[in-house]
């Protein structure tokens, strides 16, 4: 347990979610040298930034990250500009723009709203993609949330088949303020892992087969999430304090096994 | 690249150490040690943080000699690292680090408050018997009341705390109490909720309600004085749970659906295969 990287990523499963980037950036003062480790391996809130070219936003990341300059999965352009800024091969690009295609659309049909990103970078054998989604709900002060999807997947290509090991990361934040319950603040992120292999027709399969696996594990995640924010933190809360009275309920059920035990002496 | 200072260091550990979950400053601390790399100086300046994190997160300790806990809180706090239990009408000294006591004083009572002191103190513990399955309450010398229920489950990934700060009822003005107990007129509370849940993750619900409440002044009976002030903070915690757990099923409706919905409108999960304009393979396949 004393590798300093590990301490790092359990110290950031125990500090509040809600100031994760404050959290990050006093850690990497604190091991300066652990900067890189740090920032790849911890999940931040995505930010947003429009693509000076064509209008659209895009999300910002590690991966689309050299030095201080973004690259645009719609212009393919860093900004600042950055000439020899690192680029996907040009067969993995073309994948790269259909995957943003399709993910837009399925972001469209699920989140009504938000913006994606897809980014890919070539591997020695095969390749590995983010996707990115983030969406928003702004609309009343007093009630505020964000969801931010980041899925890492790395793709291994064997022949007609491909192995794909997807990482998955959700991040939910919700702000709500009012008279009867106060503020309230339920935020975090769960993480989960999966593998699967696939038969790759051609080449424009990848799109698909990383769509379904997105798909199922976000709906998988979706049901975890429902189940852990509104549910578990509610029956914690319960364990904290019972609403009811615990010493009547247990004089209730003493007075019920008594009319049981007598009623039983009866029928015998 | 810049060195920082030790006491920058201690600064950002301090923070961290202030924001550790229920249960968990024990862990923050064993990773902030490993990456602070200078024992020296840790041992030295963290004494204040364990103190500072004890009295706002309401920790308990077991006064000398006695079989019960006490909270430690601004309001029943003498100096630094002593602390007065009413109960017992001891004060006592405490390890902030290792949670211990020792050095029992004997207090002055104050005849004036005694009586409604004790009466508050019989009325809150049956309060915490019956609502709180894991609870310590500590009645201050000043009447203020503290409540704190906890519990910890690392082995399933979960740990929780709630807190109750009431002040003492009347001492915000209006009554005619004055220096003495049973006094009428407001008393305020804070009532929080912590509960962090890290199995493959990290969740932390925090809530937080400021009530007021009016306390009838006292006709002269202890007893029946504290057994309202009991009744009107059994009232309001109730009804700051049954809002949390309301508001709770209100956001898993509203703000949790409008962000992705479980499926599409259409109600059936995508087609891939239309909605992937994938047709570049071809071309790239042949090469």
């Amino acid at each position: 347990m004393a590798d300093p990287v590990d301490c790092a990523l359990d110290l950031m499963r125990r500090l509040p979610p809600q100031k994760v980037e404050e959290n990050l950036a006093n850690l990497v003062e604190l091991v300066p040298h652990l900067t890189e480790d740090l920032l790849s391996a911890i999940d931040q809130p995505l930010k947003l930034q429009r693509c000076k070219s064509t209008g659209k936003d895009y999300l910002l990341c590690d991966y689309n990250r050299d030095g201080d300059s973004y690259r645009s999965p719609w212009s393919n352009e860093y900004e600042p500009a950055l000439p020899d800024g690192a680029q996907p091969s040009l067969k993995l690009r073309k994948l790269e723009v259909a995957a943003n295609e399709a993910f837009n659309t399925y972001r469209e049909l699920y989140f009504d709203g938000g913006v994606s990103s897809v980014y890919m970078w070539d591997l020695d054998d095969g390749f590995a993609a983010v996707v990115l989604i983030k969406n928003v709900n702004g609309s009343d002060p007093q009630q505020r949330g964000s969801w931010d999807s980041i899925h890492v997947i790395e793709v291994n290509e064997k022949g007609r088949n491909a192995h794909y090991k997807l990482t998955s990361t959700i991040m939910l934040y919700m702000e709500v303020g009012g008279a009867k319950h106060g503020t309230i603040n339920l935020s975090g992120s769960l993480t989960r892992q999966t593998e699967l292999d696939y038969p790759v027709d051609d080449y424009g399969t990848h799109v698909k087969n990383m769509g379904t696996m997105v798909e199922d594990m976000e709906i998988k995640m979706r049901n975890s999430l429902q189940v852990i924010y509104f549910g578990k933190t509610k029956d914690i809360t319960g364990d904290l304090r019972s609403y009811s009275n615990l010493n009547e309920a247990k004089k209730l059920a003493a007075i019920q096994s008594e009319l049981v035990g007598k009623l039983q002496a009866r029928t015998h | 690249m810049s060195t920082l200072s030790a006491s920058a260091k201690l600064q950002i550990v301090a923070g961290f150490l202030k924001d550790s979950p229920p249960g968990e400053i024990n862990d923050v601390f064993n990773d902030v040690r490993v990456l602070m790399e200078d024992e020296a100086v840790l041992q030295d300046g963290v004494t204040g943080c364990f103190e500072e994190y004890n009295v706002e997160q309401f920790t308990t300790v077991v006064p000398p000699g006695k079989d019960y806990a006490v909270i430690l809180s601004n309001n029943n706090r003498l100096g630094a690292d002593r602390f007065v239990d009413s109960r017992g009408g001891i004060s006592f000294a405490v390890d902030h680090i290792r949670q211990t006591t020792s050095d029992p004083q004997p207090v002055d009572a104050n005849p004036h408050i005694e009586p409604f002191l004790h009466a508050l103190d019989a009325a809150a513990s049956k309060y915490i018997s019956d609502h709180y399955p894991d609870g310590t309450v500590t009645v201050s010398p000043n009447l203020a009341i503290a409540i704190v229920g906890s519990k910890y489950n690392p082995n399933s990934f979960w740990n929780g705390r709630w807190r109750s700060q009431w002040s003492a009822p009347g001492a915000s003005g209006g009554g005619s109490g004055g220096g003495g107990g049973g006094g009428g007129g407001e008393m305020t509370g804070r009532l929080s909720v912590n509960v962090h849940y890290y199995e493959d993750g990290n969740v932390q619900l925090a809530a937080a309600k400021d009530v007021t409440v009016v306390v009838p002044e006292a006709s002269g009976d202890p007893a029946a004085w504290a057994h309202t002030v009991v009744r009107l903070i059994t009232k309001a915690e109730g009804e700051f749970q049954a809002a949390l757990s309301e508001k709770l099923a209100d956001l898993a409706d509203t703000i949790f659906r409008t962000l992705r919905r479980a499926l599409p409108i259409t109600r059936n999960k995508i087609n891939w295969d239309s909605i992937a304009a994938y047709k570049i393979g071809s071309e790239l396949t042949a090469k």
